[in-house]
């Protein structure tokens, strides 16, 4: 039904609550047409009005809530499906909705107990079991997800969204060939999809079907030619085989498309940037934030490529754009320290890396620069127990153990600083390796013998993940030897796994 | 807060004024051969003993593809009261090999200043005649060093009064195996990075007393790590009384070699706090020098690197051990758009506390075209000591030709005029050399103390000396080699600020030995020999 008929509709029952204004039912509907015509405050006056006649409507209380959190009033969305469950505590759907608005005020946990205690109230309720599992996904909790998204398609085996929902638990588990199996399924009965084209692409890429890969990903872009996600996806396909310059030609191709979407200048800037092309990166992002004033992902991202090209004035103001616009990135507190220190402006490094600290305790790298402010500070306690957490977070870095063998040393304790001195250098020294191998591979990115060497050197090293990832590439640039190593070296972390 | 006095400070180039025609030339066209853009160096000499300071330049070789109908050769330039006038023919040290860096000492103890310079090739050993020309004498003295050398430094390593001397290399480069390098999406070719090269270990040579050396490059512990030499310091670092060696290596840790006191060595940059970065990162080391820019009687170090990266001061805390304080004093933020190559600690406003200049230039020619923000010609820097620990750059403040846009190589820095503050003389890439002299009016003294040994070490290579006046207590010691692929005036120039004499100098000699000297007039060059011996001689 259009608007204009949903108008006409509204008028007809204003018309009728007139004439019968104790009519319940009239009063109802008109609530619904004024929602369905845009009328808002119409509408929530004629919920109302229906509910002060009689409070004890289910269904009503729950359009009403509905009726809120499309607006986005989730307290008000809240209130109303709490009502709903004062008159009945057994209807699931008001405690499925009361979920879904705790799972929007990012209340997770409290959420799962509403959508589990839907199921319960109904155990055919297939949407509430696809809630809990989405909701267990945003905890990380991939597993259980599996386990409530499986019985999401038991009890509805009809609704492909719960097959979709399922594949994508499968790919966060790492069993990207079972998610296969069910994007397929969904595939197979809407072929129309783009989403799901794109995501069985993106599942194929991890189980190195990368032709089919590649397929199901342009497939997705064919059929939603404006929809930035795909060329970004393609975009790391090819990066991750890599095809750098396919990877940068498909990323223009999605901005003659969609020159608006920042995702794909982000990631045209972060592949500059992983080629230490600031400059080139820097334009990039710069471009997001022409697209998109409010993206506070672009400012961040400029105000680092900015700090790397050392315009730090310029960096800063970047940066605290960034700040404002997303005041609870550690992210971006992390780089305004980085200036700070680059500005030897201590105090305030000090202060910015501590709330980057307070706000993400497991990132190593802002901690190992809190302990450098602290050592700038000659605060050599303070500096080693920051370094110190960095260390227990990641021991293969190379700058915190040389931090550590620092503080080590102005503490006095000499043996432990020759030992962390020692640590060091054999990182640093795989590190630097690395590094002029994947500089060469920058150049020569289909050299199997590079490819190898670089393998090689990350085994050595006991960079088992990374190892394998060069040794596919290896095997899919042709090299049929890469591919009983890569078995080996699977087998083997396998083993040391367990 | 002590007021800054960049305002009585100024640099002049009158490198064309005076006669000092160099223009480099680093032979090559376009096909981006990686010994174009490193080179070269100069030294600061006075190879005819008039007391005053001659300039020796190293040039380029043609290179493939090069047809200029010029011939390049090495230049020296001899100061006649100011004026300087070619004399590279009748020296003998118009070398056409492809030239690199120099250090200048008197290593036969007969009175004059040798050279030793390195080439992209056999480097080559003159020795001074005495007459106004040098022979070469690579053969006979049995050095031999065919790789890239570049920076080199003499030093009594084990203190028998000798000189020995210690050449960097840098790396296994070859001009027939050029490799491409460069954005290989427009096709724009580049210089190389440095990390596609291997690098190759240093080379030490012992001095056997009679004008021949031996390579001790192994024995020594020298040549058991390869590095990417670039520039090289001695000086005593731990404070043991004999000289250690420091190596500003390109993207590669930094070495230390600790002296055991009869010239073998240990290397520990690591550990002591001078290999990398604060951030355990290894930086692209160019030039180096050591200076006691804190007054605290210790040795701190100071490397310039490469642009993105910052320059890198090293406190000597004075109890093995320094640390990189770059950005707590100021050094850091400033250089990071710049790259440096040649530099020195010298108290160019003559107020008691050490200066630093940096020269700047980038190597990659196209730079522009990569990083629009970077250049390839850049600017001087002059920091000067805010005497609290830290330094301001007064660049711009003073101007003048510091702000003229160099590709600044070799820097060689001493006091070419005689008037008590130091000059630079500059080694530009592909182009013409400069003379900045310092000819400010600065209203305060100096003392000028030239050491010289009796029988050994005759330029008292390695000596420390502390001079205390009204305004406190100086440190310095005797090393003509540092900077870039250079050699400094072996002169020591103390700024005294407003006090007109010195009221104690006290100089520790190489191998033993202590003079303290009482009420040194100020604004005087003076000659000191053991003993205690002093004479003014300007």
């Amino acid at each position: 039904m259009s608007q204009n008929l949903y108008g006409e509709a509204s008028d007809l029952l204003l018309e009728l609550v007139e004439d019968e204004p104790e009519n319940v039912g009239a009063w109802t509907a008109l609530a619904k047409a004024y929602d369905r015509a845009g009328n808002i405050s119409g509408s929530s006056d004629a919920y109302r009005k229906s509910l002060a006649l009689d409070p004890d409507q289910v269904d009503v209380w729950i359009s009403f809530g509905n009726f809120y959190f499309r607006g986005e009033s989730y307290a008000q969305a809240a209130k109303a499906y709490r009502s709903a469950l004062e008159v009945d505590p057994g209807s699931a759907k008001a405690t499925n909705n009361l979920g879904s608005v705790l799972k929007q005020a990012g209340k997770l946990q409290e959420a799962t107990t509403h959508f589990i205690r839907a199921t319960q109230l109904d155990g055919s309720y297939a949407l509430a079991y696809r809630n809990a599992g989405d909701a267990y996904i945003m905890l990380g909790e991939f597993e259980t997800a599996i386990d409530w998204l499986g019985k999401a398609t038991e009890v509805d085996p009809q609704n492909l969204f719960g097959w979709y929902w399922l594949g994508r638990a499968y790919v966060r588990v790492g069993q990207a060939r079972t998610a296969v199996q069910h994007f397929q399924r969904v595939i197979a009965r809407r072929p129309d999809l783009p989403q799901v084209h794109h995501d069985l692409g993106e599942a194929y890429y991890l189980i190195r079907e990368y032709d089919k890969a590649i397929d199901h990903v342009k497939t997705g872009m064919r059929l939603s030619p404006a929809a930035a996600k795909s060329y970004v996806t393609l975009s790391r396909i090819y990066l991750g085989l890599g095809r750098q310059k396919a990877a940068l030609a498909i990323l223009e191709e999605g901005i003659e498309q969609n020159p608006s979407a920042p995702a794909i200048h982000i990631q045209m800037g972060d592949i500059h940037k992983s080629a230490s092309r600031h400059n080139d990166a820097l334009r990039a992002y710069t471009k997001t934030v022409a697209v998109d004033p409010d993206f506070w992902t672009g400012h961040y991202k400029r105000g680092v490529a900015l700090y790397y090209l050392s315009r730090l004035d310029e960096s800063k103001v970047a940066l605290n754009k960034a700040d404002d616009l997303n005041p609870s990135s550690s992210s971006v507190k992390h780089f305004k320290g980085l200036v700070a220190l680059a500005n030897n402006e201590t105090d305030e490094a000090l202060s910015f890396l501590t709330e980057a600290a307070q706000r993400d305790r497991e990132n190593p790298d802002i901690l190992f620069h809190l302990g450098q402010a602290h050592q700038r500070e000659s605060q050599w306690a303070e500096a080693e127990a920051q370094f110190g957490a960095a260390y227990r977070l990641n021991p293969r870095k190379s700058e915190v153990l040389y931090g550590l063998s620092q503080v080590s040393a102005k503490l006095g304790r000499r043996d432990k600083a020759r030992e962390y001195s020692r640590r060091f250098k054999t990182i640093s020294q795989f590190e630097q390796e690395r590094d002029v191998l994947m500089k060469q591979l920058w150049g020569k990115p289909t050299s199997i013998e590079l490819r190898r060497d670089l393998a090689y050197l990350l085994e050595k090293n006991g960079a088992y993940s990374e190892a394998i990832e060069q040794l596919r590439l290896a095997a899919y640039l042709g090299d049929e030897s890469a591919v009983e190593e890569l078995e080996r070296l699977e087998i083997q972390t396998v083993i040391r796994g367990k | 807060m002590h007021i800054l006095s960049a305002q009585q400070i100024s640099f002049k180039d009158v490198a064309t004024e005076q006669g000092l025609n160099f223009v480099h030339d680093h032979g090559g066209t376009d096909q981006k051969f990686y010994i174009e853009t490193m080179g070269s160096g100069c030294c600061l000499l006075d190879y005819d003993n008039d007391n005053d300071l001659d300039v020796f330049f190293l040039q380029g070789s043609p290179l493939p593809g090069w047809n200029k109908q010029v011939i390049l050769r090495n230049q020296l330039f001899r100061n006649d009261d100011g004026q300087f006038t070619d004399v590279t023919g009748e020296s003998g040290l118009g070398a056409t090999s492809y030239g690199v860096g120099c250090a200048a000492a008197d290593y036969d103890n007969d009175g004059d200043t040798d050279l030793y310079i390195t080439n992209f090739g056999e480097d080559i050993l003159y020795r001074n005649e005495g007459n106004g020309t040098f022979a070469d004498v690579t053969y006979i003295s049995g050095i031999s060093n065919g790789a890239w050398g570049s920076s080199a430094a003499f030093l009594d390593a084990d203190q028998d009064g000798w000189l020995d001397l210690y050449v960097s290399n840098y790396v296994e480069y070859s001009i027939e195996k050029n490799p491409w390098c460069g954005d290989q999406r427009n096709g724009e070719r580049a210089y190389c990075d440095p990390d596609v090269f291997t690098g190759i270990p240093d080379r030490f040579f012992k001095n056997n007393k009679d004008g021949s050396f031996s390579d001790i490059s192994e024995k020594s512990g020298i040549s058991q790590l390869n590095g990417k030499g670039l520039g090289v310091v001695p000086g005593d670092f731990d404070g043991d009384g004999d000289m250690d060696i420091y190596v500003a290596n390109d993207k590669v840790m930094n070495h230390l070699f600790i002296n055991d006191s009869v010239g073998v060595f240990r290397e520990d940059a690591l550990f002591t706090g001078v290999g990398f970065n604060e951030n355990g990162q290894a930086e692209a080391g160019m030039g180096v020098d050591f200076g006691d820019f804190n007054r605290d009687g210790f040795p701190d170090l100071f490397v310039t690197n490469f642009s993105g990266e910052s320059n890198t001061l090293y406190r000597n805390d004075g109890n093995g051990f320094l640390t990189d304080i770059t950005f707590a004093s100021g050094l850091g933020q400033p250089s990071l758009a710049l790259l440096g190559f040649g530099t020195k600690f010298a108290d160019f406003d003559l107020d008691g506390w050490l200066d630093l200049f940096v020269v700047n230039g980038h190597v990659i020619d196209n730079i522009n075209i990569f990083n629009p923000d970077y250049s390839h010609a850049q600017r001087k820097q002059l920091f000067l000591n805010n005497r609290e620990g830290g330094f301001t750059e007064e660049t711009n403040q003073v101007g003048g030709a510091l702000l003229t846009p160099i590709v600044g190589r070799g820097a060689a820095f001493g006091d070419i005029d005689n008037d008590g503050d130091v000059d630079v003389v500059i080694s530009n890439n592909n182009g013409p050399a400069n003379l900045l002299l310092n000819d400010g009016s600065p209203q305060n003294n100096w003392i000028g103390l030239q050491l010289k040994g009796r029988l050994y070490n005759l330029d008292a290579i390695g000596a420390k000396v502390t001079v205390t006046s009204g305004g406190g207590t100086q440190w310095s010691w005797v090393n003509p080699a540092a900077s870039y692929l250079a050699s400094n005036d072996k002169r020591l120039q103390f700024g005294l600020g407003p006090d007109e004499r010195a009221d104690e100098i006290t100089i520790v000699w190489p191998g033993g030995g202590v003079d303290r000297i009482e009420n040194v007039e100020a604004n005087h060059y003076y000659l000191i020999q053991p003993g205690g011996e002093i004479s003014a001689i300007r």
